[in-house]
């Protein structure tokens, strides 16, 4: 049998760019005439990876951020095209990258249902023909002609993922789709994902949710800075990467190149000491530590921000958010934002954080969002309280509570 | 079917795409319709009030200073006329060159022929073509004997994809480079601008003796289908030929050089945008 992927030695490189804005012409010229022709302006997102994927394989592909998950989906559904090496496709592929792609907030529910349908290669007429189930699943019957607009985010977000459940080509490539809606969707929406992984299709999935990979993919492949460094059973690969030696990143540095889109960029984050150093081994529950964003702005951006911390267990399950308002940026250079977690707040376990900064004037912007930037391991302190009559400590926090006895 | 990824695209490859996905094409179309006119208050009546308005401007101007006495129609419907096929050109032109910008977050998350944006934006701006005409039509009505409704419903037809030609060439072209050189959105009005005053709209052909003028008027790739819409409204009136083809001839250049650049830019769009 011949794979339906087959993917070789596939380089993607990427220009960095130094200066807001997209090029014009001028400074074409420029480089025209200039021998100072970059090369080391450039980085590799993907360096030499190979693989073969064989019709109705389920593949999951992991890694930290910026190890080259994103580029390589986006060659695979032909958004964008590699450096080198090559990629051939036997089969009708298509890729979900975005809950929702444009989906545009002037049009009702159902002008957008056809729209978002054809954009990912429905016919008019299998969206009428599945148009009573989409809708029903979503559960927004109601609004259907009212415009998106006046939908709150999470009605668009689960009429988004209805489109995207009838979606039919051989290949399916999605992305981190299954983290979306409430709690009750979310369970609707994994059962729906759960059927579609099961009609045999090639379906090829990244996330860093590890218990969903774990449970619906078979195959696994692990990127590392751009390279493929390990491909094999997903509990195998699974192992490589959270096994004997667990890893945990209590440091992020920025490594991807400045987006045009960039406003504001995280350079830094790292879990913390009390002086600043970093935290690579365990935390003990019982001490306090900081988290640390070291942030610099890109172009010029006045306006009051809102730093955002998202602490997720390692399946993904969200414990809480955390937000400090009113941060103003210095103009030149970087900012540090630091945020104290109190002691005897977590129980011990691993846990994930998020970072992000938003700011809600003049309009509403999302400056970024990293989702899985940090990551760490919680261990109770042996001289703690280890056990209690029932054992060990069980759930995810363990807060120090005041008992007054009468 | 089997396909290789970061391959070289023909062209046939380029067109064959646009046939298989033509109902996104037209869903698009459709959508960016309706955007269009969502909001607005008077919808439609804005398309035909824009060259109505032009039309008052160019009448007081140059109604007096120009001679018309060849054609058998008032200096207001021979402005007017040159009007609609220019702002259908215009219209598309200038949608066309923003239409891979304006939907550069769709184009980075998604799949699909990028020459299906340019195409639809040209399509809509001759829906707004048709509405002008009707206007062109009513006019008509109140000079008889110049209508002739099968005369004028052929003509029209042709000066339509005549003009519908160069504005898909120009739609392409620009499009392409703009998702590279922003520079591209302050070149395209000014070029649009020259355009009407290098095209046969506020005068007639027949009156200009300078020979560099002349040429560039047959070159112009709109001026084939302004004259083919002045004859829509003439009955008498004989288009020159030559006009016709040597015009048609130039929108085919542009088309070709449209289509080139688009193809060669198409693989780094959505790592530029």
């Amino acid at each position: 049998m011949k794979p339906i992927i087959e993917v070789q030695n596939l380089f993607k490189e990427y220009k960095y760019r130094t200066n807001r804005g997209n090029t014009n012409l001028r400074e074409e010229f420029h480089g025209l005439f200039s021998k100072r022709k970059g090369s080391k302006d450039t980085f590799f997102a993907l360096r030499d990876v190979s693989f073969d994927i064989f019709p109705g394989e389920s593949v999951g592909i992991i890694g930290n951020n910026g190890a080259g998950k994103s580029t390589l989906l986006k060659i695979l559904s032909n958004i964008t095209m590699p450096t080198k090496g090559s990629v051939t496709i036997r089969g009708s592929i298509n890729s979900i990258l975005e809950v929702g792609t444009g989906f545009h907030p002037e049009l009702t529910g159902r002008e957008n249902v056809f729209f978002n349908g054809a954009l990912h290669g429905l016919s008019r007429k299998e969206i009428k023909q599945n148009f009573d189930e989409i809708v029903d699943f979503s559960g927004v019957e109601k609004f259907l002609d009212t415009p998106l607009k006046h939908y709150s985010s999470g009605m668009q977000v689960r009429l988004a993922f209805s489109i995207l459940s009838h979606i039919q080509s051989d290949v399916l490539i999605t992305d981190e789709v299954l983290a979306v809606g409430d709690a009750a969707f979310q369970q609707k929406s994994k059962q729906k994902m759960e059927e579609v992984f099961k009609q045999g299709r090639t379906i090829i999935f990244v996330s860093h949710n590890q218990s969903a990979i774990s449970s619906l993919t078979e195959r696994c492949l692990l990127l590392e800075g751009g390279e493929l460094m390990a491909d094999g059973k997903t509990q195998d690969v699974m192992k490589t990467r959270f096994g004997s030696e667990t890893r945990f990143t209590p440091h992020f540095i920025n490594e991807s190149p400045i987006r045009s889109e960039d406003i504001v960029r995280l350079e830094e984050a790292k879990i913390t000491d009390a002086k600043g150093q970093v935290l690579h081994g365990d935390i003990f529950v019982n001490q306090s530590f900081f988290v640390e964003m070291t942030v610099a702005p890109v172009m010029k951006f006045n306006f009051p921000m809102e730093a955002v911390l998202r602490f997720k267990t390692h399946e993904s399950h969200l414990l809480f958010n955390a937000t400090k308002k009113g941060i103003i940026l210095k103009e030149n250079g970087q900012t540090k934002i630091r945020c104290e977690i109190p002691a005897n707040l977590l129980n011990q376990g691993q846990f994930v954080l998020g970072l992000g900064l938003v700011s809600s004037s003049p309009v509403k912007t999302e400056l970024f969002l990293h989702n899985y930037c940090l990551s760490f391991s919680a261990k109770i302190h042996p001289e703690d309280e280890l056990f209690t009559f029932y054992g060990e400590y069980t759930g995810v926090i363990r807060p120090k509570l005041n008992w007054t006895i009468e | 079917m089997e396909y290789k990824i970061g391959q070289k695209k023909s062209f046939s490859l380029l067109f064959k795409e646009l046939w298989v996905r033509r109902e996104l094409f037209w869903i698009f179309a459709w959508r960016d319709l309706k955007l269009k006119y969502r909001q607005t208050v008077i919808g439609f009546a804005w398309v035909v009030l824009q060259p109505l308005l032009m039309m008052l401007i160019f009448t007081a101007v140059f109604a007096s200073r120009i001679d018309t006495s060849d054609s058998e129609i008032p200096y207001y419907i021979f402005v007017f006329t040159g009007l609609i096929i220019y702002n259908a050109f215009s219209g598309g032109v200038s949608n066309g060159s923003n239409s891979l910008v304006l939907h550069g977050s769709i184009i980075k998350k998604n799949y699909f022929p990028r020459i299906i944006l340019p195409f639809s934006s040209v399509f809509i701006s001759f829906v707004d073509f048709l509405a002008s005409l009707s206007i062109l039509l009513v006019m008509m009505i109140f000079s008889p004997e110049h209508l002739h409704l099968f005369h004028f419903m052929g003509y029209s037809l042709l000066a339509f994809f005549l003009a519908a030609i160069p504005s898909v060439g120009f739609s392409v072209f620009f499009s392409g480079l703009n998702v590279r050189y922003r520079d591209v959105n302050f070149i395209y009005p000014f070029f649009l601008q020259i355009m009407l005053f290098v095209s046969p709209i506020i005068y007639p052909i027949q009156t200009v003796d300078d020979p560099v003028l002349l040429m560039l008027l047959k070159l112009n790739p709109i001026s084939g289908a302004i004259e083919l819409q002045k004859a829509a409204v003439q009955i008498s009136y004989i288009p020159d030929m030559e006009i016709i083809w040597m015009s048609l001839g130039s929108a085919l250049v542009v088309c070709f050089l449209g289509f080139f650049t688009f193809n060669k830019l198409e693989k780094s769009f959505a790592d530029v945008i």
